[in-house]
């Protein structure tokens, strides 16, 4: 029988709010980081594959970055990066960040700025 | 600057000795070649300044500049920008700074500062619309840089006047010492802080309502919309750093493995988690701050409530919390905001004195310090109460904090071990180790400053993917990235605008948005020769000083000892191959640009 390999996959940042907890020890239904991917969103959160990867190309949206063992999955073999029993995969945002509908109503002083520029402004 | 006809930058050059002010303006021709901000000052110190001067004496010059984008709608153009001769390193001592003072500065009607000589008593410099004064600042003197803000609004009965002042730290010559504005923001390293408190100038007061001109506005307000439009779409502008913060980098940095722990001995930090940007976001705080003009507000407002650390203030950055934090093994958010308050009050570079209280825990822990100096603090890695007590006591010269104020070059040296300090020139390492992130390690090297982040941020393509993702691990191919980040970073610190703007605009959009506030017509390559026209006088300045190959190196830890664990481990930091390809391109030789490249680049 095929024993499942058992991973440990850390998530940052809003990708949090798709699980239960920042860390998961889990055996995983899944050969690669792309089949971990589909795994971890059919077990925890349907949200997490589209967050992830644009659903038309397959890639990932940019500057989300997964680290495998502590490598860039860039300089691995991407999506398809084998996994085994004991690796670690870890999930970053783009630079940690939030979804834009969360970032909240943040004054815009430039486009303030430039109202107030062109409204005084005569040459 | 800009009348709707050529004019040049207009100076006021202070002399403490003769207590004479004067108005000079810098004329069109010089503004072209190199700008505003860190060019001009570096122009005007590699013109004034003879080779070997004490930078603690009044023959040092502290100029205070802003660029041709400050104060006007271009984005994150509130900053300002200090150059002198840097007392801890003996090379160029410059440090950039947010806040409001920059703007307010061109509004008060000039675009720069030079202060020159020595006050016989404490004076601050009052500038308003045009008009500059020297006050006493006798009863200003001693206080810290909260308080004197606070006091000199209420003297002048101008609560919108901005200052740049000094603390205790600056007043006593702390070599770590900074210069304050806002009351949370810095022009922190190199010194700064101690050549203004050689100077006995407490601080410069500005406060004023001219509007700085642009060549064309409105060319210049389409530009900015579209501008915007893009730091809004963003990631790292848009969403990462207005919601968590530059602390944003503590677990990507520390999963990478490069997060610099216990002195740099090892870049894993266990603690990451509990000192990041997520958990910052979820604990103490309480609202966001942009810098004047600024779209992207990555500032911290934060408030620590539960005893013993408790403060009303801003932070902890991204750097402050690394080095008061995973630096000195620390993992209590609390504490370490406590002591980065504290450093904004006493002003000192909490980059500098974290790591330069790693250094003496090192020390400590390998017995080469005596206990009986420490007045019963427990030096040792992981004490979060030593980092907030160091922090006062380098403020003021007290007990131990007197031998943390010479920075930890000077500290390691006095005690035998010169290797357990890590700086490059003198000037303390920042918040990533180059054993996990080899080009930022060559951007480390030839710094022009010395141990610095900011001439050439290879984070940005070798972590975060910015604009392309390059492999941290490799030396190769690293050179002229390195190469064309310190131009652009140049041309940054030049205009004076935030090197965020970065991540989300190009050198072509920066050039788009340059033209209208200059009518200067740049092409990218005009704009992009100008930055390297910049690093190189910059270079030509600290060569004239004594620096060559032999300084653009990195601590022998970082050369020669394997990170032990995590992502990086068994690497060091291949530094030869990386140096000999940056010099050939650069045009250098020995860490010295040829006869040839001052040619090509007019600076002869």
């Amino acid at each position: 029988m095929l024993k499942l390999p058992r991973v440990e996959v850390r998530v940052y940042a809003t990708f949090r709010e798709f699980f239960p907890s920042n860390t998961l020890r889990i055996s995983i239904e899944a050969q690669d980081v792309g089949e971990l991917i589909d795994f971890l969103t059919k077990a925890y959160s349907s949200g997490f594959r589209e967050r992830l990867l644009d659903q038309e190309t397959g890639r990932l949206r940019p500057y989300n970055k997964i680290l495998v063992n502590g490598r860039d999955i860039d300089f691995l073999n991407y999506l398809k990066t084998k996994l085994r029993d004991g690796d670690s995969i870890v999930f970053f945002p783009p630079a940690g960040g939030g979804d834009r509908k969360d970032s909240g109503n943040r004054p815009n002083q430039t486009s303030k700025l430039i109202s107030s520029w062109k409204m005084k402004n005569t040459r | 600057m800009w009348r709707g006809e050529r004019t040049a930058l207009r100076m006021l050059r202070v002399n403490l000795s003769t207590e004479s002010l004067k108005d000079e303006t810098i004329d069109e021709e010089t503004a072209k070649k190199f700008v505003g901000g860190r060019g001009i000052g570096v122009k005007i110190l590699y013109d004034e300044l003879k080779a070997g001067i004490d930078p603690l004496s009044p023959e040092n010059k502290l100029i205070f500049m802003t660029g041709p984008a400050t104060g006007t709608v271009f984005p994150a153009s509130g900053r300002f920008h200090v150059i002198t001769k840097s007392p801890l390193t003996g090379g160029i001592g410059d440090s950039n700074c947010g806040g409001n003072w920059g703007p307010e500065l061109r509004f008060a009607g000039f675009d720069g500062i030079i202060v020159e000589g020595k006050a016989k008593d404490p004076v601050y410099l009052w500038i308003k619309n045009g008009a500059g004064e020297l006050k006493s600042a006798e009863e200003y003197w001693g206080l810290g840089v909260w308080d004197t803000e606070d006091r000199i609004q209420k003297e002048l009965g101008e609560k919108r006047a901005k200052l740049a002042s000094i603390g205790p730290a600056g007043e006593k010559l702390v070599l770590i010492a900074g210069i304050m504005n806002d009351k949370h923001r810095a022009a922190g390293r190199a010194g700064v802080g101690a050549v203004m408190g050689s100077k006995k100038l407490k601080a410069v007061v500005v406060r004023g309502e001219r509007k700085p001109a642009v060549f064309d506005p409105d060319g210049l307000s389409r530009v900015v919309e579209k501008a915007i439009q893009k730091l809004k779409e963003n990631a790292v502008t848009g969403e990462g750093l207005p919601k968590l913060g530059t602390p944003i980098l503590i677990n990507v940095i520390n999963e990478s493995g490069a997060l610099p722990t216990r002195n740099f001995q090892t870049g894993v930090f266990p603690g990451a988690d509990k000192i990041s940007g997520e958990t910052l976001q979820k604990t103490i705080l309480t609202g966001t701050k942009p810098c004047w003009g600024c779209p992207i507000a990555c500032g911290r407002v934060s408030k620590v409530t539960e005893p013993p650390y408790q403060v009303e203030g801003e932070g902890p950055e991204y750097e402050t919390d690394w080095s008061l934090g995973a630096m000195c093994g620390v993992d209590d958010l609390n504490a370490i905001t406590k002591a980065h308050n504290i450093c904004d009050e006493m002003g000192i570079d909490p980059i500098s004195l974290g790591s330069t209280v790693a250094c003496a825990m090192e020390l400590y822990e390998k017995g080469l310090i005596p206990k009986e100096k420490l007045g019963g603090m427990e030096l040792k890695f992981g004490n979060p109460q030593a980092i907030v007590e160091l922090a006062w006591r380098t403020g003021i010269r007290s007990g131990f904090g007197d031998e943390i104020a010479q920075g930890s070059k000077r500290l390691a040296e006095s005690y035998g071990a010169p290797e357990l300090a890590m700086h490059v020139k003198g000037l303390e390492l920042p918040a990533y180790d180059p054993r996990g992130i080899k080009g930022h390690g060559l951007g480390y090297a030839t710094s022009n400053r010395g141990g610095c982040h900011l001439r050439a941020y290879m984070i940005a393509p070798e972590i975060l993917g910015i604009p392309e993702k390059l492999d941290p691990l490799t030396p190769n191919g690293k050179a002229k990235w390195v190469i064309a980040f310190q131009d652009i970073f140049s041309m940054a610190d030049s205009l004076v605008i935030c090197k965020f703007l970065t991540f989300a605009l190009t050198a072509d959009d920066l050039t788009a948005l340059s033209n209208p506030v200059t009518g200067w017509n740049w092409s990218v390559d005009d704009f992009n020769k100008t930055g390297e026209r910049i690093y190189n006088i910059e270079r030509m300045f600290i060569n004239r000083e004594g620096f060559s190959r032999k300084d653009d190196t990195l601590p022998e830890r970082l050369l020669k000892e394997p990170m032990p664990e995590g992502p990086a481990k068994g690497h060091v930091v291949e530094l030869d191959q990386m140096l000999d390809e940056y010099y050939l391109l650069r045009g250098w030789e020995d860490g010295r640009p040829t006869a040839e490249k001052i040619e090509e680049l007019g600076l002869r």
